[in-house]
């Protein structure tokens, strides 16, 4: 009897110990998400840092999400029509996106390093979800892991309509930034 | 009046029209509310709503101002130079309403204890893993 126990024991403490080590799981509730758009007219830009991110190391998923209302613009007037008008947010409160690191293998979340990530999935904005591949960095210093993307997007493909009248005012492609830092 | 009465009265007022419209197009966005709140809430309350249902929470509170009184769990530094977070109990230690502080419209935030109860009013931004205020300023009970 005493026997058994104890090879259950050490059976239940082995498996407890392997899947801690490899179900990892990365969060960072204080994601930045900005974005910058420039024309000849005008630059517009917009930084959040209330936007969650989360890396789970032994898939490779990868996910973030960020409340419109609170990006933050220098003008009042932009804040306004950049919720009321473009983005809908009243309809649309947030956006999204789900996917994974396609190349995985290349990241070691254990070894201080800096490694370039591919990342494919699904972008949702205003409503509408379109896959996209984007290109990141995924840092790991002192133990600590943090995380990059810069990506474009075009307003047009999520159905975000500009008025010709302020047309010239906004670029035809946004630029997109996230910026991360997890507790483990 | 002369024709040319009416015509100056007529660019005066196109004038002061313009500066109008200059001044709105380049007013600066507001790090704090200044606004009365529209609901007063206890943060495990509103952080209840958004957890049992998202979709009628955001109906309520999306976009408007309240004033939200809990537990001061801790208060945190964001990348952003002034600004820090301070988060309030919704059911644990782990999630509740985070509220987004500007420093200089509030110099004595940092002044706050963990544990304390205290009222934050601010804009609701919605839910991701907390309840989400911007343009908060902590209120005098």
């Amino acid at each position: 009897m005493k026997n058994t126990i104890s090879k259950v024991a050490l059976v239940l403490l082995f498996s407890i110990t392997t899947t801690s080590g490899f179900a990892q799981k990365y969060i960072d509730k204080t994601t930045e998400v900005s974005f910058f758009s420039s024309t000849p007219m005008e630059d517009i830009d917009a930084k959040t840092s209330s936007a969650v991110s989360i890396i789970d190391a032994s898939t490779g998923a990868m996910e973030f999400a960020v409340l419109i209302k609170a990006f933050q613009f220098e003008k009042e007037l932009m804040q306004e029509h950049f919720n009321e008008n473009y983005m809908e947010s009243e309809k649309f409160p947030k956006a999204s996106f789900k996917g994974k690191i396609t190349n995985l293998s290349d990241v070691n979340f254990k070894q201080d390093g800096t490694y370039p990530v591919d990342i494919a999935g699904t972008l949702t904005i205003h409503g509408i979800s379109k896959e996209v591949n984007v290109k990141g960095t995924v840092k790991v210093a002192g133990g600590k892991v943090t995380a990059n993307s810069d990506f474009r997007v075009k307003p047009q493909d999520y159905k975000i309509s500009i008025p010709k009248v302020v047309e010239e005012k906004i670029a035809e492609e946004i630029k997109v930034t996230v910026s991360a830092d997890y507790d483990a | 009046m002369k024709a040319r009465n009416y015509i100056f009265i007529l660019l005066g007022l196109i004038v002061m029209i313009g500066l109008v419209g200059i001044y709105f197009y380049n007013k600066p966005a507001s790090r704090v509310t200044k606004e009365k709140p529209l609901y007063e809430i206890k943060s495990e309350d509103l952080f209840s709503e958004y957890t049992t249902d998202e979709a009628t929470a955001n109906k309520k509170y999306l976009g408007k101002v309240i004033e939200v009184t809990g537990t001061l769990l801790n208060i945190s530094s964001t990348d952003e130079q002034n600004q820090v977070t301070l988060m309030l109990k919704g059911v644990d230690e782990t999630s509740g309403i985070s509220c987004k502080v500007d420093l200089k419209s509030n110099p004595d935030v940092l002044k706050l204890k963990e544990g304390s109860e205290i009222s934050i009013k601010g804009i609701c931004t919605g839910m991701l893993m907390d309840v989400v205020l911007v343009n908060c300023s902590v209120q005098n009970s």
